[in-house]
């Protein structure tokens, strides 16, 4: 038998599922906040309001929210690009990029909503 | 023979295997990758933020027009389908109901009519009543 | 009452690219398209090929692309086509030889990475491994594969990525962790637990829609995915 052969992938198949569940509530919830109950235009001051009068809840919210997001996009585009044979190379430039951008737009957001949270200043 | 290109293999095997699975499946790739090019401007648009809160104002009053409202309408279909796809394809995935995955996907393409229809009441509602009007 | 059956055509040695090609089948009650292709290779042309054996769906060597789907053309009755012309392909994503008739070398170079040969971790017994009925009811379904290669030909991920271990190897896989007689489960699933493996596949439901034995490739391979995740929570792979 293969000794050699490794098992991989068992957890990013199985993060994708639980993020997916994870959006469903979020993402419902972030659409109904935001394009349904909406009064108005939305500005700065409109969305730190909002944010003011719960503000742990928001919080809490957006930091699983915006990791769990990224994940499942940049895996899923993953999932996409493996499917076309890439070579190995391209396998870990690829697989860097993805982690690379990932990683830092899961920053730009958590700042941005802290940022919303702390008002206009 | 000539080599055939990804796009006309993606043809032939969308034309020769005609069925619901094929469909849902193209249709989830396709909403995927556009949600994630769609985040990416978000992304933009929101982060802006961080410079204060003039600039996120000027970035955000940019897409917030009549035009883009009801562009959000085609946002919240692709959102949706991609959402009820995926709860259909995780409902096969914990309870094994593989032979199901044919009525399930028309129960849920139902759902998404019905959804649908009242995002573009209550988003072209909320167009009209600003824009001065009334759908009545 | 006749039939027109349009075939795909191409012969390395003459075509630049495969072209379709009339003929015209008289059709009597219980009419097979592998009879209608017996039909045109005796009377009509002779240089048509295709490949057959055993006219019962038992053997797999008449997989193709029938009206719309994927299917043995042994077992597929004209009249329950509903329709006049009849189509017929080769197997998507494997290198045209001549006509219908397609190299399997992939298709059974992914089978043989799943090793599909009993081995038993027990000594071997004086007389024979005997099974329960119920132990024999795991595979039931599983063991009834006869490598026709419908699923391989109808299934997405196989057409972009030739490395995908395909619907038919995972099936397989699945039917030697099943038995009660194998004792390399958690090597296998070490096999299979894989980008080229189970997580390549999309759930699109194609293998399930063609498989002409009612396997359900798309559920073995859901399971596998279930168990391969148990034993890589449990530190068995």
């Amino acid at each position: 038998m293969s000794a050699h052969v490794k098992a991989r992938g068992e957890f990013l198949w199985f993060f994708q599922r639980v993020t997916a569940l994870l959006l469903v509530y979020f993402l419902g919830m972030h659409i109904v906040i935001l394009h349904f109950i909406r009064k108005g235009t939305i500005t700065f001051a409109s969305v730190a309001e909002k944010f003011a009068a719960n503000p742990v809840f928001y919080k809490v919210f957006y930091f699983i929210f915006i990791p769990a997001l990224l994940f499942h996009a940049f895996n899923g585009a993953w999932s996409v690009f493996v499917d076309y044979n890439p070579p190995e190379k391209a396998r870990k430039i690829t697989g860097a990029v993805f982690w690379v951008i990932g990683i830092s737009l899961t920053v730009l957001g958590i700042i941005a909503v802290n940022s919303l949270l702390g008002g206009v200043k | 023979m000539r080599k055939k290109n990804q796009l006309v293999k993606l043809y032939d095997d969308f034309t020769l295997n005609f069925n619901t699975g094929t469909i849902a499946w193209l249709l989830h790739r396709v909403t995927g990758v556009l949600l994630l090019v769609y985040f990416l401007m978000h992304a933009f648009v929101i982060g802006s933020a961080v410079h204060g809160h003039v600039n996120f104002d000027t970035a955000l009053a940019k897409v917030q027009t009549p035009f883009f409202h009801i562009l959000e309408i085609g946002l919240i279909g692709v959102i949706f389908f991609h959402l009820i796809n995926g709860v259909r394809l995780l409902i096969i995935d914990l309870t094994g109901l593989s032979k199901a995955h044919k009525v399930l996907f028309w129960i849920f393409m139902a759902a998404l009519v019905v959804f649908m229809a009242y995002t573009a009441r209550m988003i072209l509602t909320n167009v009209l009543s600003e824009a001065g009007g009334s759908l009545k | 009452m006749e039939k027109t059956f349009r075939i795909l055509r191409y012969d390395p040695e003459k075509d630049q690219e495969a072209h379709f090609q009339d003929y015209k089948v008289p059709y009597e009650k219980g009419l097979t398209v592998l009879e209608g292709l017996y039909y045109i290779l005796e009377n009509l042309d002779a240089t048509l090929a295709f490949r057959s054996s055993c006219r019962a769906a038992i053997c797999g060597s008449c997989a193709m692309h029938i009206n719309g789907q994927y299917r043995l053309a042994c077992r597929t009755q004209v009249s329950a086509l509903n329709s006049d012309l009849i189509t017929v392909r080769p197997l998507s994503h494997l290198t045209i030889l001549k006509d219908l008739v397609v190299d399997l070398k992939p298709f059974f170079d992914n089978y043989k990475k799943i090793e599909p040969y009993l081995q038993p971790e027990k000594a071997e017994p004086a007389k024979e491994f005997t099974q329960s009925e119920k132990e024999r009811g795991k595979i039931d379904k599983l063991v009834d594969c006869i490598l026709c290669a419908a699923c391989y030909g109808s299934c997405p991920v196989a057409s972009t990525n030739p490395k995908y271990l395909g619907p038919q190897a995972l099936v397989a896989a699945l039917r030697f962790i099943n038995d009660s007689r194998d004792g390399k489960t958690q090597e296998r699933l070490a096999i299979v637990a894989n980008d080229e493996g189970i997580f390549r596949c999309h759930t699109i439901f194609n293998c399930q829609q063609v498989c002409p034995k009612d396997i359900d490739p798309t559920n073995a391979i859901l399971k596998l995915r279930g168990k391969s995740f148990m034993s890589k929570l449990t530190g068995k792979i």
